[in-house]
C-alpha cells in the first residue's frame, strides 16, 4: 500500500476511534490514593580499568505533588564526584572521574523515592494548570531527533485534520499511534526515537523511545506541547499486568519512557501509547488484537492515567554529557561510562557491568 | 531473495563441490521455510522487513550529498569518501543492531572478493552508534572494507538517508547511480550487470608494432 494511502485512510480512522469511551475499564485503573517509596540503587563499575575512566548516572529529578516525589539521592564512588545539571531540561546526574587505571572502579547510586497512581479528568479545568513562555517554547521545539516539520508536521496535520481544540488533537495522535505503530522486540534497549526516519520509512515500529517519541513529535508538530519522561519500572503492576511492571528486584533492563501533553486548564496529562501496544505484543497469550478486553483496558486507561510503579528520571533530549566531547545522547536514561575517552554500551549491561535494584521501602 | 546467492553455486561454480552445493541446497530450503513461517506470522508486515532484490536496485533520483571525512571505527584516524574517487563505490549506511545489515555486510564482502581486479570499493558508514559497540561487531565478522562512523548522524541525514541498510551506488565521479532501500544480494547476476554497467568503458590496448 502506497505510504500515503495509508496515512489517508488511518487519519479517518482514528477520528472515528477518538471519541470519547463511555465508561472506565475496570481492569487497568490506575487512580491517586496511595503513595509508595521505593530504595533504586545503581551501580556501575568499569571492568576493565584504564585511561580517563568517567560516568554519568542519571538521577530522578521531578517532583510532583500529584504523583512522584524525590525523597533523597545518595551515592558513594572510589572516583572525584559531582553533582551536575544538565541546563536545557534540568535533568540531574552524578558525574565521576577516576585516576587512571584505578583498579576497581565503582559508583553506587541510591535514590528513595515515592510514587502514587496518576489520573487526569481531561475535562475537568484544574487550578495552577499553567506553563510559562519558555516551557510552552521547550516543548513545541523539535530536537536532534524529533523534528516537527517536514514529514512529521504533514503527518501530525493529516491526523488532527478537523479537530477543534487541543485535546481532541491529542487524542486523534494518541489513537492514531496506538493503531499504527507496533511494539518490536527486536529493537536494542527502548529504541533510538529517530521519527522522521520512521514515518519516513514507513516503518513505526520500535520500543517505547519510537513510539512515544512519535506521540510527541506529532503532538509538538501540531500546536500540542509534549514531552517525553524517561524512567525506570520499579515494581510489578498491580492490575496484572506483568508487562506493564517490574519483573524481579533486578530492574536493570526495566528502563521505560512515558509522555506527556499540555492540555490548557487541565495540565500535563499522562499518556503512554507505547505501553498499549506492549500490551497487544506481550500480554498472554501475545499478539493480542487491538479489541481484545485486555488491550482496551490498557488503551482507555494510557491517555489520562498511569500506574505508580515506575520512577521518573528526566525530560531531557539531546544530552551532552559534561567532561566529555561525545555526541550528545537523544536521551539521558541510561547510566553512561566510559573508558579510554570512549563511551561503553550501556545497552549490554555484561560488558558495561551495571545493575540497578529496586526494594520497596516500608513504614517503621 | 536468497536465490540469488545459492542459485550462484548451485547453476555454476566449480566442479566437484557437491558438499558446498549440498550445503547450499538445505541453507535455501532452510530459509525458504523460515520465510514461509513469518510471513504467515507477520502478515502485511513482512513486506518491509523482506530482502530487496536485483529490481530494488534503482536509478538514483537525489543528488549527491556532500563529501565528508569520518573516523575509521577502529580509531585509525578518519577516512574521505573522496579518496574512492575513481572506483564504482557501493556507499552502504548500515547499524549493528539492524538485523538484515548483518547478512549483507558478508554479502558486500563476498562481492568485493568476487570482483578483485575490477574497480569496485565498498564504502560503509556505521549510522549513530557508539565506537566500542561497532568494533564488538566486526571483531566478530570483520569485512575487508572500510567502516566509518556517522556518530551524530549528520552525514546520513545529509545524504537523505533514512532507513538501514542504504546503499548508493556512485560512479567514478562519486555520482549517485543508484539506490537500494533494503538488504540486497550483491553476487546476485543481475546486481552485478547493473553494477558492470557502470564500469568505465576501457580503452582497448594499443596493437603491438614492430619487432
Amino acid at each position: 500500500m502506497d505510504r500515503r494511502d495509508f496515512l489517508k485512510g488511518t487519519a479517518a480512522a482514528s477520528i472515528a476511534a477518538a471519541l470519547p469511551s463511555s465508561a472506565w475499564a475496570s481492569g487497568y485503573n490506575p487512580a491517586p490514593g496511595k503513595w509508595s517509596t521505593f530504595d533504586v540503587v545503581t551501580r556501575v563499575e568499569i571492568a576493565k580499568p584504564g585511561k580517563n575512566m568517567q560516568a554519568w548516572v542519571p538521577l530522578p529529578s521531578i517532583n510532583n505533588p500529584d504523583w512522584f516525589r524525590v525523597v533523597k539521592n545518595a551515592w558513594t564512588t572510589n572516583g572525584r564526584w559531582a553533582k551536575r545539571t544538565e541546563p536545557k531540561y534540568r535533568a540531574d546526574m552524578v558525574h565521576v572521574a577516576w585516576t587512571d587505571n584505578l583498579a576497581k572502579p565503582y559508583v553506587e547510586v541510591t535514590s528513595r523515592v515515592a510514587m502514587a497512581d496518576r489520573k487526569i479528568d481531561l475535562k475537568k479545568p484544574r487550578a495552577g494548570a499553567g506553563l510559562n513562555a519558555n516551557e510552552r517554547k521547550l516543548y513545541l521545539t523539535g530536537t536532534d531527533l524529533i523534528p516537527v516539520t517536514g514529514i512529521v508536521k504533514e503527518t501530525s496535520d493529516k491526523i488532527t485534520k478537523g479537530a477543534k481544540t487541543d485535546l481532541e488533537k491529542v487524542q486523534l495522535i494518541y489513537n492514531w499511534v496506538v493503531e499504527n505503530s507496533a511494539r518490536n522486540a527486536k529493537t536494542r534497549g527502548c529504541g533510538i526515537g529517530d521519527i522522521a526516519a520512521m514515518l519516513k520509512s514507513g516503518d513505526l515500529t520500535g520500543k517505547c523511545a519510537d513510539l512515544n517519541a512519535l506521540f510527541v513529535g506529532l503532538s509538538r508538530a501540531a500546536g500540542v506541547p509534549a514531552r517525553d519522561v524517561y524512567g525506570l519500572r520499579v515494581a510489578p503492576s498491580k492490575f496484572g499486568y506483568k508487562s506493564l511492571g517490574a519483573g524481579s528486584a533486578n530492574v536493570t533492563k526495566a528502563q521505560h519512557c512515558r509522555a506527556e501533553a499540555y492540555i490548557a486548564n487541565v495540565g500535563w496529562v499522562p499518556v503512554d501509547p507505547a505501553d498499549v501496544r506492549k500490551v497487544v505484543l506481550e500480554e498472554p497469550p501475545g499478539n493480542l488484537a487491538l479489541n481484545d478486553q485486555k488491550v482496551v483496558d490498557a488503551r482507555n486507561a494510557l491517555l489520562g492515567s498511569w500506574e505508580g510503579n515506575w520512577l521518573a528520571y528526566n525530560f531531557a533530549h539531546d544530552v551532552q554529557l559534561p567532561g566529555a566531547n561525545h555526541p550528545r545522547l537523544g536521551f539521558f536514561m541510561y547510566p553512561q561510562a566510559q573508558v579510554a575517552s570512549l563511551l561503553l554500551d550501556c545497552l549490554d549491561p555484561d560488558s558495561m557491568k551495571y545493575t540497578i535494584t529496586s526494594t520497596p521501602v516500608t513504614a517503621a | 531473495m536468497y536465490r540469488g546467492t545459492c542459485a550462484h553455486y548451485l547453476a555454476g561454480g566449480e566442479p566437484g563441490r557437491l558438499v558446498a552445493k549440498a550445503l547450499c541446497a538445505a541453507r535455501l530450503a532452510f530459509r525458504l521455510i523460515c520465510l514461509f513461517i513469518f510471513c504467515l506470522s507477520h502478515g502485511g508486515i513482512v513486506a518491509s522487513a523482506l530482502a530487496a532484490g536485483p529490481a530494488d536496485l534503482r536509478a538514483a533520483s537525489s543528488p549527491a550529498g556532500p563529501t565528508f571525512r569520518l573516523d575509521e571505527f577502529r580509531g585509525n584516524g578518519p577516512l574521505a569518501l573522496a579518496d574512492q574517487r575513481g572506483k564504482i563505490v557501493l556507499l552502504h549506511f548500515f547499524a549493528t543492531y539492524c538485523e538484515p545489515c548483518r547478512p549483507e555486510m558478508a554479502s558486500l564482502n563476498r562481492f568485493l572478493k568476487q570482483n578483485a581486479g575490477k574497480p569496485f570499493a565498498v564504502f560503509a558508514v556505521d549510522v549513530g552508534e557508539i565506537d566500542l559497540r561497532v568494533r564488538a561487531f566486526f571483531e566478530k565478522e570483520p569485512v575487508d572494507f572500510p567502516i566509518v562512523l556517522d556518530r551524530d548522524r549528520k552525514v546520513s541525514k545529509a545524504w537523505g538517508i533514512y532507513a538501514l541498510p542504504t546503499t548508493i551506488v556512485l560512479d567514478e565521479k562519486l555520482q549517485p547511480r543508484l539506490i537500494v532501500e533494503g538488504d540486497l544480494d550483491w553476487s546476485h547476476p543481475e546486481v552485478l550487470q547493473k553494477l558492470e554497467a557502470l564500469l568505465p568503458a576501457r580503452t582497448p590496448p594499443a596493437p603491438r608494432t614492430g619487432g
